[in-house]
């Protein structure tokens, strides 16, 4: 299409008078040709004086301006549904992340028999070794619990199981079983410390 | 078919994630916008400010716009209540009366708002209007009769080729040739700007 033929089509866009598939192809030609960008503008000036309807004159760089923010508040850059999967995209990085630093606890009730009092787990974090005086990960781990050791003992004195006692050839504290009971005596009891 | 069925489509366009399609109505409408805007705010560049925000706050909302209303329309809303909430925000009353959508955009009455302008824009303003009368005047007359139709008389091109006694492509290209003289003699002033 020749630039006078692309022209025509834009002023008959203009009054609503261009078929659907031109109306496309014009607007994709509109995306990189400024110059026909600045016609509609100028036709639509001329509209308005025609029509009596120019009260006011707009800044020559309003439009531009326009643009400029809505880049500037990143509300431009790419269709929705391209933003929208790049966010899910995102979205399904987090939760991934979140599986792979988050503890595998096993269903607890299938494990522990009935009259077993259950040990809370330690944190997966404290690796095979559990150092006790280990600092908790930030965020994620042991059911993203905000604290230390002693504080979570403070909510459950449970936990409050000595490390070198663990398992060292697991990364988290095993659950109790039977004849594991006398482990039990070795938890402190809740004092007035713990209030 | 009509000039709103050119903002359909734009708007469509808009919806689908194409930005510059939006600019497109933003430059067709800046004008109107502007000149609402300046009902409710008298200061330059206050009131092209606000106009900027509106203009933002509907490609915000435009997803949610089914076509219900005309894109002007649902438009001038967001403007006047943009304006609003700046006057409340400046702790400022705004009217209690909105402008009507018609007083909008006509140059009657708007005497007030052309107040607030600058000496410069507004000699810059009258000049556009009189470059432009001056050429439909010097138009050939199949060419002025074509675009005082369409654009005075908001004719179809169907209308047209029916008073005309012409095909509507010939009405097409006499509507066309119109716009390009009127153009090619706005171009020196606007360039100017």
């Amino acid at each position: 299409m020749n630039r006078q033929a692309c022209h025509e089509d834009l002023s008959a866009f203009m009054d609503g008078e261009l078929g659907t598939d031109a109306s496309r192809f014009l607007l994709r030609r509109l995306d990189y040709d400024a110059g026909t960008r600045g016609r509609w503008e100028r036709y639509h000036l001329a509209q308005s004086v025609l029509r009596r309807s120019l009260p006011w004159l707009a800044s020559r760089d309003f439009a531009d301006r326009v643009a400029a923010r809505l880049r500037a508040q990143r509300l431009v850059g790419g269709p929705p549904w391209l933003r929208w999967s790049t966010r899910l995209a995102g979205a399904a990085a987090v939760v991934a992340a979140v599986l792979m630093l988050v503890p595998q606890q096993p269903d607890i009730g299938a494990l522990v028999p009935q009259n077993v009092t259950v040990a809370t787990p330690a944190p997966a974090w404290l690796g095979a070794h559990g150092d006790p005086n280990g600092v908790d990960p930030p965020g994620f781990g042991y059911g993203a619990f905000p604290g230390n050791r002693d504080s979570l003992a403070a909510i459950d004195p449970l936990a409050r199981v000595e490390a070198s006692n663990w398992p060292r050839d697991e990364g988290v504290m095993p659950y109790l079983l039977p004849d594991q009971e006398r482990r039990m005596d070795r938890l402190r009891p809740i004092d007035a410390a713990d209030h | 078919m009509g000039e709103t069925e050119s903002d359909r489509v734009l708007v469509e366009r808009v919806q689908q994630g194409d930005a510059r399609a939006y600019d497109l109505l933003v430059r067709k409408y800046q004008h109107k916008i502007v000149a609402l805007v300046s009902r409710y705010v008298s200061d330059w560049t206050e009131c092209e400010d606000i106009a900027q925000e509106a203009f933002i706050r509907a490609y915000r909302a435009i997803g949610s716009f089914r076509g219900e209303s005309q894109f002007y329309t649902w438009l001038y809303k967001i403007a006047v209540n943009t304006a609003k909430n700046h006057l409340v925000s400046q702790g400022r009353r705004p009217p209690t009366d909105d402008v009507a959508i018609e007083d909008a955009q006509h140059v009657q009455g708007a005497e007030a708002l052309r107040d607030g302008a600058t000496p410069e824009h507004e000699l810059l303003r009258q000049e556009i209007e009189q470059t432009v009368f001056a050429t439909v005047q010097a138009l050939p007359e199949d060419l002025r009769t074509a675009i005082t139709l369409r654009e005075v008389e908001g004719m179809s091109y169907e209308e047209i080729a029916e008073v005309m006694n012409c095909p509507i492509g010939t009405v097409r290209s006499r509507i066309f040739r119109a716009r390009e003289a009127i153009e090619q003699s706005l171009r020196p002033l606007l360039d100017e700007r």
